[in-house]
């Protein structure tokens, strides 16, 4: 289908060695749907070397045709992308942004800015439609090679064997079966995976429903804007944002009294644009669809031979952004440690920190969105009026517009209880503690995390009375993980700062780039100690 | 104090569940009790009294007006 020039790509079936009945498995790791959460994991696990198999039951991108759905790209993911090699290409085609303004009413009443800090690699946010993100990762994946990428392939059944998981196939040319060591279920909000194994998430069903609406529309300079209590939409929330291709896209509430299926006819969605954006703007809606949003977070997200991650894991409001991008970092989070457990580098104790940790993360995303759904849209008489309290209080007073909630950015999770880390010996003042997410920022020549590999990475900041020489030590393997070193130069006052380590220090990142400890004074062995300690927490075989 | 977001989101979402279980005037008498309790908490008088002053003049137009 083609609209306003756009057409995204059919992918043809193309018959697996199984319909011939061939049996090549078992396969690694088998990943089911290629959303964001399951294209990623595949190419953070071929990155690596691991063959994986994605099975993804439609032809072509997304589940809505051309609708955006997941727009707005964190730092983090960014972050993640960078090494994927897909960072640029999003930044090329997306639109930066890192300036939100909330309106009461029609009035502006606060302007905020995401990211105060200069001198970083990526922006705050950056958005762009999911299909390209998408798109952009199906390249990659090929490219990278070691991914079978089977479209047009619906999970029918799915069987726990013992050291395998066993998935029957429906596809255009007929049924197969197919056996893996490993299965991300990455097949969304309604997962086939998660009915078939028989696992039960609760669902909330929230109350509000809303339009959702791609336009094109010259709108320039235009960020993040919500308005609170518009009388346009009869005192309901209006979000925009810009995205690639001139495109804006605008979310409004429908009201309780509305009917929500007129609400989205095109005339009525043309009528209110026209209210929304200024006089005589010309405008072309390239689609139109309606959401009622939903809290489902699972309460394990390992089950036997099969994890789940994205809205197969978690289901949230999309308030804060925190929905895709939480799926991008679940696969980061999991990637390596399957590679690990695949090459016998780690025992199957270490992917039990993946439950942990993106279990933690889930919670908190989720906790996070309906907050932040609770202020944007009140569910009654009595939260409206305390939510209104603070809408007129933060007009003149400034601790009150901390309490303008209209969706916390997404930020990494600090992990907490997690054998992955090792807690403080002794007090730091400053810096990313154990379990956060590093910081990154300029080096001599790039950015500190240009300097990872798919090992761990000791961050060394010599200090005045450093004892570290000024050379980086070789990289050195522990437990068949390698360990790279980093020594951050004199005049690296901005990392020094992020870190808090002007005193000296070393921190220890894990192959996700999350702080496993750190220590004083900076220690090359101190830090090989670390993660020998970290691992035979996590993996104490 | 400078009250932090974290701080701040727990605060709210307490408090809005504690308003929705009042009916009609009894979120008045609710709120009155509340500001009585962190009146004694606070235990500055001068602060209070500036605060409810404050808090009038913070009206919220309303946005259909």
């Amino acid at each position: 289908m083609s609209v306003l020039g756009y057409q995204l790509p059919v992918y043809e079936f193309e018959a697996p060695p199984e319909l011939s009945g061939e049996h090549p498995g078992p396969y690694p790791v088998l990943v089911v749907g290629a959303g964001l959460a399951g294209l990623t994991l595949a190419a953070e696990l071929a990155r690596r070397g691991v063959p994986v198999v994605v099975l993804e039951q439609g032809a072509s991108l997304g589940v809505l045709g051309i609708a955006s759905r997941g727009i707005a790209y964190a730092k983090r993911t960014l972050e993640i992308f960078d090494r994927i090699g897909i960072a640029q290409q999003v930044r090329d085609k997306g639109q930066t942004w890192s300036e939100g303004t909330i309106y009461d009413g029609s009035e502006e009443l606060y302007r905020f800015e995401l990211q105060p800090e200069a001198e970083q690699k990526w922006p705050a946010f950056i958005n762009i439609q999911q299909f390209y993100v998408e798109e952009y990762l199906v390249e990659r994946i090929s490219a990278l090679g070691d991914v079978d990428l089977r479209w047009q392939s619906r999970v029918t059944g799915v069987e726990q064997l013992g050291d395998l998981v066993r998935v029957r196939v429906d596809t255009p040319q007929g049924e197969y079966e197919l056996d893996a060591q490993w299965l991300a279920a990455c097949d969304g909000a309604g997962s086939a995976v998660r009915r078939l194994l028989g696992i039960r998430a609760p669902l909330a069903q929230l109350e509000d429903t809303w339009a959702i609406v791609d336009v094109k529309v010259a709108m320039p300079g235009l960020q993040r804007r919500i308005w609170l209590g518009s009388p346009l939409i009869e005192g309901g929330a209006i979000v925009m944002h810009p995205m690639a291709d001139g495109v804006v896209r605008a979310d409004w509430q429908i009201g309780q009294l509305q009917d929500p299926a007129a609400e989205i006819e095109p005339d009525r969605v043309t009528e209110r644009l026209r209210a929304f954006l200024p006089d005589g703007t010309d405008f072309e809606i390239v689609s139109i669809s309606r959401w009622s949003y939903r809290r489902r977070v699972m309460d394990r997200l390992w089950h036997g031979r099969a994890f789940f991650l994205g809205d197969a894991a978690h289901e949230i409001p999309p308030f804060g952004a925190r929905g895709g991008n939480g799926g991008i970092q679940d696969a980061e989070n999991l990637a390596w440690k399957l590679a690990a457990v695949l090459d016998g580098r780690a025992s199957a104790d270490l992917l039990e920190t993946y439950a942990g940790e993106r279990g933690q993360a889930s919670v908190e995303n989720a906790l996070m969105s309906c907050r932040a759904q609770a202020f944007i849209t009140p569910r009654s008489e009595s939260g409206r009026i305390i939510r209104d309290a603070v809408l007129g209080l933060a007009r003149e007073h400034a601790f009150a517009r901390v309490l303008l909630n209209t969706g916390r950015p997404s930020t990494p999770t600090a992990y907490a209880a997690t054998p992955l880390l090792v807690p403080d010996s002794e007090p730091f003042d400053a810096g990313p503690e154990p379990g956060s997410a590093a910081p990154d920022g300029p080096l001599k020549d790039g950015f500190l995390l240009d300097r990872r590999s798919d090992g761990w990475l000791a961050v060394h900041f010599p200090g005045a009375a450093g004892s570290l020489d000024r050379e980086s030590p070789p990289p050195i393997e522990v437990r068949g993980f390698r360990v790279d070193h980093v020594i951050v130069p004199a005049g690296s006052e901005v990392l020094v700062d992020r870190y808090g380590a002007a005193a000296g220090a070393t921190y220890v990142l894990r192959p996700d780039c999350h702080v496993a400890g750190r220590l004083r004074p900076a220690s090359a062995d101190g830090a090989v100690a670390l993660v020998e300690r970290v691992l035979a927490q996590a993996d104490p075989r | 104090m400078t009250l932090r977001w974290q701080e701040g989101d727990r605060i709210f979402e307490r408090l809005t569940e504690a308003a929705e279980t009042q009916e009609g005037a009894e979120l008045s008498r609710f709120l009155a009790r509340l500001v009585f309790l962190l009146a004694n908490e606070i235990d500055d008088p001068e602060a209070v009294l500036a605060a409810i002053d404050a808090a009038r003049r913070a009206g919220r137009r309303d946005p259909a007006g």
